[in-house]
């Protein structure tokens, strides 16, 4: 067909006549064709089975529309018409049926069956045939419409179901005017309630947790508001019967209506989340932040601290430093001017120079103790090993007692009572340190007031163990301490002062250097009356030597000056007089530290006293020759029987191995010599 | 006397010759120089501070005794460190004398030293044979 371009084009049907008799498919055909000036192209069939074949498998699809006689050689329309249809529930196209049969009743069953119209031959005419299959087009049509909205309807729902589903959104239905409420199944369990039935709208108002009821409330009936939006959005609470609490955030829109004239709530949704987890999860991020920014106080607090202790630190070394300085300094000078002041004193005639010389001496001294001190205070605490122990405490006092009279108050006295024959096994700066902190707190302790007396004395005494100690204390007649400052006074970086250098540890130093020593130290004090500080500490063990050992003598001849120094020391220590000379008739006991032993010699003097004994460093022994049972070089001497009298060491032996072997021997020859 | 301090060897030096215990040959701060000059005139003892700032004062006792061993090398120190001591004793020092010492008693210990004694402060005796003992 050709369509002229300024002409709307003529519409053309495609219609399947399924009519068995000729005259009744030319009377159809005849009437289509006057009915309208629409085109038509016809297609016949004669039986039922021809004309669903010629529907259902025509090249060029569906017809536009059908006639179908009702009455067929093989079937009947109520059978051809389940034939065509789709699996949508429509006929493939439109049908009419065209019915001879003058029974009324057929034409509800044709339509039920699926038709779209019917029309009777006796009464069809051209118009009303024409409008029959315009009809049934149309209706058609609408009806295939009709269903694809269905289906795309159906689709959505699900989709939301799924959707909803997937969120745990549980959605409750509200009915207003019956004031009832139905949850699906996620509602119902968020609530705590039943699913599928309608409950009252009260059940899901009892589930509210009471102290978010008020809130709940308010913002409810401002929902219920039909001037408002109906909105309602919150995040509360809700208690189950088992008492369990669960946190939701609902959302409920309400839709408005007219309720007896008046507008108001008809109908609502609310659909529901539970949070509680989320709000768990809230909760535990808040403490942690919280925690985090305690942590970071605390450590800011701590680092403040740490950085002020670091500068404390260096200050306090480079004091250290310059004190070191000094006191060396101080000791160059104060040597010129001893030597001096001996050359003075040996040249003065006057007893007033001499005095005045005396006077100077004294001066010196204390000058000379001061610098001393200074340099013990200056001496790292670190290192034990950097001054000798405290062996005479006497003396050590007389030389620190300057440095600790300077760390007194003015109005402070200090009194030092330390006996004679005292030692302690401690490093000297050591226990300066600890005594000088002690008596600085005591002097601080009574800066305020008009006067006072710190006392510095020594006792000997013996620890629980039976060991012997020397008990130091430092006291003094202050304020004392209250029982909660006893009790964390040597904690370090605790202080209850505010002075220019002040660490807190001096206490914690005080406690450290007793520890290295191996001794403890104790606080008493009583508010009111004073306090006291009692350092006990290892006692030394001075030599018992006593003068009886004037009868000893000892030989050392040692080509070493090392060792010839360290015998010499040693026996020096013992109170054993020496000589460099070897005199085979010596009194008492003789001891030789011989490096080559002639044997002559070694058979002269051994064999003169039973009681002698004799240490031999010989540079030429083998050591090792020795402790597999080697010869001596002096062997076949006729000095075997003299073997256990001598003790052969290795040369450059040990200071330690040097004095045993002294000791051992005197022992060996007078045992009572050496005292205990 | 090997010492940078001016002071005390001058006192030194005005004390022996007063006191005419020993015969005072000279003085030098410089341990380098020194050593030079001491095995030129051989005194019988040297007296040659531990410590001397930018000098090598041990070097001074190892050269000395191995070149001058007719010379009796005694060290002078302010401190009295075992290791300090030690060394000066296994490196060749016929003495360690400590500079707080009264100057009689540093005298003395100088004539002994001179004599061909091993000499050791008192002060220092102690410290030295107890970490000694320590050190076996």
């Amino acid at each position: 067909m050709k369509s002229d371009a300024s002409v709307a084009p003529v519409p053309m049907w495609r219609v399947v006549i399924i009519e068995d008799s000729p005259e009744d498919r030319d009377e159809l055909r005849r009437l289509l064709l006057k009915g309208s000036d629409r085109r038509y192209q016809f297609v016949e069939a004669q039986t039922g089975a021809a004309g669903v074949r010629a529907v259902l498998e025509d090249p060029d699809g569906p017809p536009d529309c059908v006639l179908l006689d009702y009455t067929l050689p093989d079937i009947d329309a109520l059978e051809v018409l389940p034939a065509v249809i789709g699996p949508d529930g429509l006929t493939i196209c439109p049908f009419v049926v065209v019915t001879g049969i003058a029974d009324m009743r057929l034409g509800p069953a044709v339509l039920r069956a699926g038709a779209q119209d019917f029309i009777g031959k006796d009464w069809m005419t051209a118009e009303s045939l024409t409008r029959a299959i315009e009809n049934a087009a149309e209706r058609w049509a609408m009806t295939r419409e009709l269903q694809a909205r269905a289906a795309a309807l159906k689709a959505g729902q699900h989709q939301l179901q799924l959707a909803v589903e997937l969120a745990g959104l549980g959605v409750t239905r509200i009915d207003y005017c019956t004031n009832t409420v139905v949850l699906d199944s996620i509602a119902a369990e968020l609530f705590g309630l039943q699913a599928g039935v309608p409950l009252p709208r009260s059940a899901i108002d009892d589930t509210f947790h009471p102290d978010d009821a008020a809130e709940i409330s308010r913002l409810m009936n401002h929902s219920l508001d039909p001037a408002g939006d109906g909105c309602f959005v919150m995040e509360h609470r809700v208690v189950h019967g088992d008492g369990s609490i669960r946190w939701q955030s609902v959302k409920k829109q309400v839709v408005f209506g007219d309720v007896g004239g008046v507008r108001g709530p008809v109908a609502g949704i609310l659909a529901a989340v539970d949070i509680t987890e989320r709000k768990a999860a809230e909760r535990e991020l808040a403490r942690h932040r919280e925690d985090l920014q305690r942590e970071v106080e605390t450590r800011t607090a701590e680092l403040a601290a740490s950085t002020v202790a670091l500068h404390t630190s260096e200050r306090l070394a480079a004091l250290g430093t310059l004190a070191a300085g000094l006191g060396h300094d101080i000791a160059n000078l104060t040597m010129p001017i001893r030597t001096r002041l001996e050359l003075l004193n040996a040249a003065c005639t006057t007893d007033g120079a001499r005095e005045d010389l005396a006077a100077i001496r004294e001066a010196l001294d204390h000058l000379s103790n001061l610098s001393a001190g200074m340099r013990l205070m200056a001496i790292d605490p670190e290192r034990g090993e950097a001054s000798p122990p405290a062996a005479d405490l006497k003396l050590w006092c007389v030389e620190t007692s300057q440095i600790f009279r300077a760390a007194l108050p003015r109005q402070i006295q200090l009194k030092c009572d330390v006996p004679g024959g005292l030692g302690v096994n401690i490093p000297r700066h050591w226990l300066a340190q600890a005594v000088f902190n002690l008596v600085q707190n005591a002097g601080e302790a009574m800066a305020a007031r008009p006067a006072g007396t710190v006392r510095v004395t020594a006792e000997a005494a013996t620890s629980d163990a039976g060991a012997p100690v020397v008990k130091v204390q430092v006291s003094d007649d202050g304020p004392g301490m209250s029982a909660e400052v006893v009790a964390r006074c040597f904690e370090p970086y605790f202080s209850t002062k505010g002075r220019a250098i002040c660490t807190g540890m001096g206490l914690g130093m005080v406690r450290g250097i007793v520890d290295s020593a191996g001794g403890t130290v104790a606080v008493r004090s009583v508010p009111g009356e004073g306090t006291t500080f009692t350092l006990t500490l290892p006692a030394v063990v001075s030599g018992q030597a006593a003068h009886a050992n004037a009868a000893l003598m000892a030989a050392v001849t040692v080509k070493s000056q090392r060792e010839a120094a360290l015998a010499m020391m040693f026996l020096g220590q013992l109170k054993v007089r020496t000589s460099r000379h070897l005199e085979p008739s010596v009194p008492e006991v003789s001891l030789w530290v011989v490096e080559r032993p002639d044997p002559a010699l070694l058979r002269a003097y051994l064999g003169h006293d039973r009681e002698r004994r004799v240490v031999v460093l010989d540079r030429g022994f083998d050591s090792a020759a020795s402790d597999t049972g080697g010869q001596k070089p002096w062997d076949g001497q006729g000095l075997n029987d003299l073997n256990a009298r001598m003790t052969v060491l290795s040369p450059s032996p040990s200071p330690g191995e040097l004095r045993n072997a002294i000791t051992q021997a005197i022992r060996a020859s007078a045992p009572t010599a050496l005292g205990t | 006397m090997v010492d940078d301090n001016t002071l005390a060897a001058a006192a030194m030096e005005q004390y022996f010759s007063r006191t005419g215990l020993l015969r005072w040959l000279g003085w030098c701060p410089d341990p380098a120089a020194a050593v030079q000059t001491i095995i030129q005139i051989r005194p019988d003892v040297v007296l040659l501070d531990v410590e001397i700032p930018g000098a090598d004062c041990f070097a001074a006792l190892r050269m000395l005794t191995d070149q001058c061993p007719d010379s009796r090398v005694v060290m002078f120190s302010g401190h009295t460190q075992f290791a300090l001591i030690d060394r000066a004793f296994q490196e060749g020092a016929a003495g360690y004398i400590i500079k707080d010492d009264p100057t009689a008693t540093i005298a003395q210990l100088l004539i002994d030293a001179a004599g061909g004694e091993c000499v050791l402060s008192p002060t220092a005796s102690a410290s030295y044979l107890r970490e000694g003992g320590n050190s076996a």
